[in-house]
């Protein structure tokens, strides 16, 4: 008789997940308790146990899935089963699965009435802490997150009338549009991750530039390597690949070893600076924004964080980047300076504090002794820096983000060791 | 306890023996040269043709419900048929003497009796009024149909009444809208008051006490007529035909009330005795009367002038009803008829007669009392055999085309369901229900009372806002006073009884001044008799009268259940709104006095479709509530809480108005505003809500909005939800026992009309499930401002650095409700 292997509830707030790997394949035999496969929720990486003990007949979705929770995701039986019938019953299994869901004790409990004032006013409930009977979250907790948000607003916990509620959502209407809900895949947890953020976090962005002059020669010292016939066997061909965004990555991890305030996450308002960066980097994908990871890229030669960058960068583009590859970055750094932009201001990927914008190379009027005494142009490179307000000051990423212009300036003397 | 009748030791201790009079049995005489001299020929055929009628009434009823046809017309009738066959002669003997303004009451079994007191006040009216009555009833729709029919002789009027009543009785049973009630009371409670055939009571002896409303109305409104309390053998069993025997039997009517007035309302409670109640034998198993004119004997010295006849000889019948009407005329009724009968049919047509063998009914079928009157007449000449035949002819064309009419869906349609809505209240708003000057003993100003009152303060507060003590204001129960003293000076037909009215005052006074403004028959008391009580208001209202019953608590209402439940409730609904009922029922809510004198039984009567429910809590209300009531014409429960019966009135600033007002019906009222809780009461609970709202404000910043809703039937939801869209929270307490309460069904419709506003769900907090404990007990009990501030945190609002005191958390509903507590 064949039995379903059910996702379990990975978390109060969690509703669904990615799986990252299956640990079994089809065939194999598996045992009750034994990990089945690794799953992503938008807070962590879990394993999952079987529930069932048999053959594994048949995996119910792809890594890579995003899959509702206390769902079935496989089929365990005797070995050659014939499973079909059970695929087509999927949907009334999910049927009498919801019911179950039903009788969980541990949803999370919410008012119509404060349900009701999240919805109209764009406020995503899943963060909110209730103060109802039983955790519920009633009206006043919506209220208090909306007064935490326009400080000017109404005293929390003092029921707003009805006319002034209607009032502010005329205002504040666009902001509805945006709701993550109805999005699938990779663009749900994009939509869910940077709304979470952008909602639970105080975020700024300073803007400065670097003399680009380094970064320039050096790479055109790297690309006549090439030239200069070291093509033959390909010896140099890997150092010719090293971007100008290489240089100011490694410029970057070397700066950020100095900072580790700015080489910091936050879990559960708890800020954990880190000594190792892992490095995340944006890459635009077919399927959207994905943030492969360069796991200690401190402890990379420039040479390998150009190979480990294009490497990953290619995976994710195929959409073959493995989910470890996309997890555990201390910061991140997102490059649209090839694409013509002077400056921007990312988003922080949580539970990160802080993120590197890099912009276009252009040339700067610069005035200053060193250059002889006169107004010269220089090639400079935007940056521009995202930190979370709650963690960071002005000053210090002010700080960080002149020590990082500072390196870029000098990569020649950094990549000596300097 | 009148002052003026005293009761000497020396008399009641005084030692002799009780001579109790002989009861007489069928002492009717047949003797054919009197009756032709007294009645004629034509009356005596007369009588032969309506049993002919009925008999064949019933079984083409009998026909239908066994075989689904009746000659070639084939129905199924799927609602009750309870026959008479056999009781032919008792039923047209009776009506027979009586006249149109006579009224008889009867049972489910009356078929029979609506036809014979049809047609003999169709003998005893004119032409015109019979016409009158016919193009008046239904918009003429009756008529309409049995116009069609070709009368025998033209422009014989009592020819085409007789198929009116053939009709409509028959469209009632099988429930068409041209029935007499619309076919909305059936089969069991088809009557037709015009011809003084008054409704007919499918519960066994509900016609007892309801007769005698009946003929206290005509006894004090000075009406003509006597009435007839049609009810089975059975009945005698019954409490509250006891209890109806007793109120009618009270000494007062000729020791206290005006002679003037007449003496005792002139009620006749004639049992149709046909010894059985449906399969238990009243003779030698069921009752231990065996004889039932008996009974009688116990009652008063004249043994409520007892006696048994032969109701198979419908000459005995209509002898005895003359010589009794005469007696209960002069005011020395009731009377006591055991009218001996059988019902050859069964109780209804699936009867398989187990509990009476062949050879019995073939004895009676032997003396059958049509064939037997029948041969009466064809021995002395009377009638022939032709003039039989051709009766027996011209019934069953009739009949016929009458059965053929009711069966059709196009000529008799039935009413939309929605119809039923229409009826269930008559909403009507009433001064007086008749035109004449109200007897009273002196001038409403200089009613010692009215005098006491226009000392006090009308409001409960000074001008600084201070609660003034409760011997200078208006309270609640003076409040009251003035309500009933105002419409006793204006309608005539009011009056009011129950126990410990006059005199007294009523157990809490409220009546006290109302005995030096009226006569006897206007305020009296009665027996301890709350079915009666409540069962003769029932017959003094649907009569035409306006009363106010009292019991004295409402704990007491489960002795008058069928009255309040089924009667009050019903008639005006049963009666497709020919009937009204503008009977006020005041009930009180006790306390301290345990578990039989404390219970809010709102949520009881809510239930009951056709009852008004009315519970103020504030001496405005409760003057403004009452004024309502009785202007009104629907039956209403007016509850009263003892506990505020002394209470000013603290929410209105100009305390209670002096003239009449009314207070808009089923309106709730915010009693005090607030914008973060909704607080819901029924009754006295309002002053512990209002405590409560006081500390909420003071120790939690939480401002309560404080509703009483005062009406629960008709109640009109939308203050409340409004209210609640505003707070999102609503908290409902009442003194009744939470399981069940009425405050459930407002908390189920807030859930569905506020749905989205709600914060979180309404709470219920009533009283235990428990027996009220006693005086000193009573806050483990009832609802406390504690349990409303803990049931608030506990359950909608944590309330910061609140500590209950009480266990109001939502565990106890399901672990309460598993042990049944």
């Amino acid at each position: 008789m064949s039995r379903e292997v059910i996702l379990p509830q990975l978390g109060q707030s969690v509703e669904s997940c990615i799986i990252l790997e299956w640990k079994k394949h089809e065939g194999d035999y598996i045992k009750k308790g034994e990990v089945i496969c690794e799953v992503e929720t938008d807070k962590s990486t879990l394993e999952v146990e079987s529930t069932e003990e048999g053959t594994l007949l048949k995996l119910l979705y792809a890594e890579g899935d995003l899959v509702p929770v206390l769902s079935p995701i496989a089929i365990v039986g005797e070995e050659g089963e014939m499973v079909e019938h059970l695929k087509d019953n999927l949907k009334d299994n999910l049927k009498a699965i919801s019911k179950g869901i039903e009788k969980e004790p541990k949803r999370i409990g919410i008012s119509p009435r404060a349900r009701l004032l999240a919805e109209k006013r764009g406020i995503d409930i899943t963060g909110i802490i209730g103060t109802g009977p039983g955790g519920r979250i009633i009206e006043r907790d919506v209220l208090k997150v909306l007064s935490e948000k326009e400080p000017s607003g109404k005293h929390p916990g003092r029921a707003a009338t009805e006319s002034k509620v209607e009032e502010v959502l005329i205002e504040e209407k666009p902001s509805v549009s945006v709701e993550p809900s109805g999005l699938s895949g990779i663009r749900r947890v994009i939509a869910e991750r940077m709304l979470h953020s952008l909602r639970n976090s105080a975020q700024y962005t300073i803007h400065g530039y670097a003399d680009a002059s380094g970064l320039i020669s050096y790479r055109k010292k790297l690309k006549l390597l090439e030239k200069s016939g070291g093509g033959s066997d390909g010896k140099w061909k890997s150092f010719s690949q090293i971007s100008i965004g290489d240089l100011v990555d490694f410029a970057l991890v070397r700066t950020l070893t100095d900072f580790p305030e700015i080489n910091s996450t936050v879990d559960n308002g708890k800020l954990t600076s880190h000594r190792n960066v892992n490095l995340g980097f944006a890459v635009d994908t077919k399927r959207g924004l994905i943030v492969p990871v360069i796991k200690d890229a401190d402890k990379l030669s420039l040479l390998e964080l150009s190979r480990r960058t294009r490497e990953l960068a290619l995976s994710a583009r195929e959409g073959r980047v493995k989910p470890e590859e996309l997890t555990g970055a201390t910061f991140t750094v997102t490059n649209l300076g090839n694409m013509g932009i002077d400056f921007f201001t990312p988003v922080i990927n949580p539970p990160q504090v802080a993120i590197l914008g890099v912009n276009s190379i252009r040339p700067r009027a610069v005035y200053a002794e060193e250059l002889g005494g006169e107004v010269k142009f220089i090639p400079a490179i935007g940056l521009s820096l995202t930190a979370d307000h709650r963690f960071i000051d002005g000053a210090p990423a002010a700080r960080f983000l002149s020590a990082l212009a500072e390196t870029v300036k000098r990569i020649e003397i950094i990549l000596a060791g300097g | 306890m009148p002052k003026s009748l005293l009761i000497d030791p020396n008399d009641v201790r005084k030692s002799g023996t009780l001579k109790i009079d002989s009861i007489p049995l069928n002492s009717y005489k047949p003797d054919i040269e009197r009756e032709l001299e007294r009645y004629g020929k034509e009356k005596l055929k007369r009588i032969l043709e309506t049993m002919m009628t009925i008999r064949e009434f019933e079984t083409m009823l009998n026909s239908i419900k066994t075989m689904g046809s009746y000659k070639d017309i084939e129905y199924r009738h799927l609602g009750p048929a309870h026959l008479s066959i056999g009781q032919e002669a008792a039923a047209v003997g009776e009506a027979f003497n009586l006249d149109a303004n006579d009224f008889i009451f009867g049972s489910h079994r009356s078929h029979g009796e609506i036809i014979a007191k049809c047609y003999s006040a169709i003998d005893k009216l004119s032409d015109k009024a019979l016409l009158s009555i016919m193009e008046g009833y239904l918009d003429g729709e009756i008529l309409k149909v049995v116009e069609r029919y070709k009368p025998a002789k033209k422009g014989n009027i009592s020819e085409l009444a007789e198929a009116f009543v053939l009709y409509g009785t028959l469209a009632e049973i099988f429930g068409r809208r041209q029935g007499f009630n619309r076919g909305l009371g059936g089969s069991m409670h088809a009557f037709f008051a015009p011809f003084g055939s008054m409704p007919n009571n499918a519960i066994v002896g509900g016609s007892a006490d309801i007769s005698v409303g009946a003929a206290l109305y005509k006894r004090i409104n000075r009406k003509p007529g006597i009435v007839v309390a049609n009810i089975g053998d059975a009945s005698m069993g019954c409490g509250p035909v006891w209890e109806a025997i007793t109120v009618a039997s009270m000494d007062q009517y000729r020791t206290l009330w005006d002679k003037e007035m007449g003496g005792a309302p002139p009620v006749m409670f004639n049992f149709f005795n046909n010894f059985y109640g449906m399969g238990g034998q009243t003779y030698g198993e069921t009752m231990g009367f065996k004889i039932l004119a008996r009974v009688g004997a116990g009652v008063n010295p004249e043994n409520m002038h007892s006696e048994r006849v032969d109701g198979y000889n419908p000459l005995a019948v209509a002898d005895a009803v003359e010589r009794k009407k005469k007696i209960l005329l002069s005011g020395k009724g009731p009377v006591f008829m055991d009218t001996v009968t059988y019902r050859l049919s069964g109780h209804s047509p699936s009867d398989s007669s187990s509990y009476r063998t062949k050879e019995e009914i073939e004895l009676w079928k032997k003396n059958d009392c049509i064939e037997h009157y029948k041969s009466y007449l064809l021995e002395n000449g009377v009638v022939d055999n032709g003039e039989i035949g051709a009766l027996q002819e011209g019934i069953e064309e009739r009949l016929y085309r009458v059965v053929k009419d009711a069966v059709s869906l196009e000529v008799s349609p039935r009413v939309d369901g929605e119809f039923i809505g229409k009826v269930m209240f008559s909403n009507g708003r009433v001064e007086a229900f008749e035109d004449r000057k109200p007897e009273v003993l002196l001038d409403e100003k200089d009613n010692p009372r009215v005098k006491a009152i226009a000392r006090k303060s009308r409001s409960g507060v000074d001008e600084k806002g201070n609660i003034l003590p409760k011997m200078k204001v208006v309270s609640m129960r003076e409040a009251l006073f003035e309500a009933m003293l105002y419409r006793f000076y204006r309608d005539p037909t009011m009056v009011a009884f129950g126990e410990e009215n006059r005199d007294w005052g009523g157990a809490f006074a409220v009546y006290r001044g109302l005995t030096e403004s009226l006569p006897y028959h206007r305020l009296f008391n009665t027996s301890i008799s709350e079915g009666a009580i409540v069962g003769s208001a029932v017959g003094y209202a649907l009569s035409g009268g306006r009363v106010v019953a009292e019991l004295m608590y409402c704990d007491f209402m489960g002795r008058a259940g069928d009255e309040i439940f089924n009667q009050m409730s019903k008639w005006q609904a049963m009666s497709a709104g020919h009937l009204k009922m503008p009977l006020v029922l005041r009930v009180s809510v006790g306390n301290k006095y345990g578990a039989q004198h404390s219970q809010d039984w709102t949520s009881i009567v809510a239930h009951i479709p056709g009852l008004k429910v009315m519970f103020p809590a504030t001496p405005y209300d409760a003057k403004g509530m009452l004024n309502l009531a009785l202007i009104g014409t629907d039956p209403v429960v007016f509850f009263e809480s003892q506990r505020l019966y002394d209470i000013g009135e603290l929410f209105v600033k100009e305390g209670v108005p002096e003239g009449f007002y009314t207070v808009p019906e089923g309106e709730p009222a915010i009693r005090r505003e607030g914008g973060d809780i909704t607080i819901l009461t029924i009754g006295a609970t309002l002053y512990k809500a209002i405590e409560a709202a006081e500390i909420l404000k003071d120790r939690y910043g939480v401002s309560a909005e404080v509703i009483d809703a005062r009406f629960i039937n008709p109640l009109d939801y939308g203050p409340i939800v409004e209210s609640v869209k505003k707070t999102g929270k609503i908290v409902l307490s009442s003194d009744a026992c939470e399981r069940g309460s009425y405050l459930y069904t407002i908390a189920g419709n807030i859930s569905q009309l506020a749905f989205d506003y709600l914060d979180g769900p309404p709470v219920v907090i009533g009283s235990r499930n428990w027996i009220t404990p006693s005086a000193e007990m009573e806050e483990s009990f009832f609802p406390q401002k504690e349990w409303i501030l803990d049931a608030i945190h506990e359950r909608l609002l944590p309330l910061e650095g609140h500590s209950v005191s009480t266990v109001q958390a939502t565990d106890v509903i399901s672990e309460r409700s598993r042990k049944g507590v």
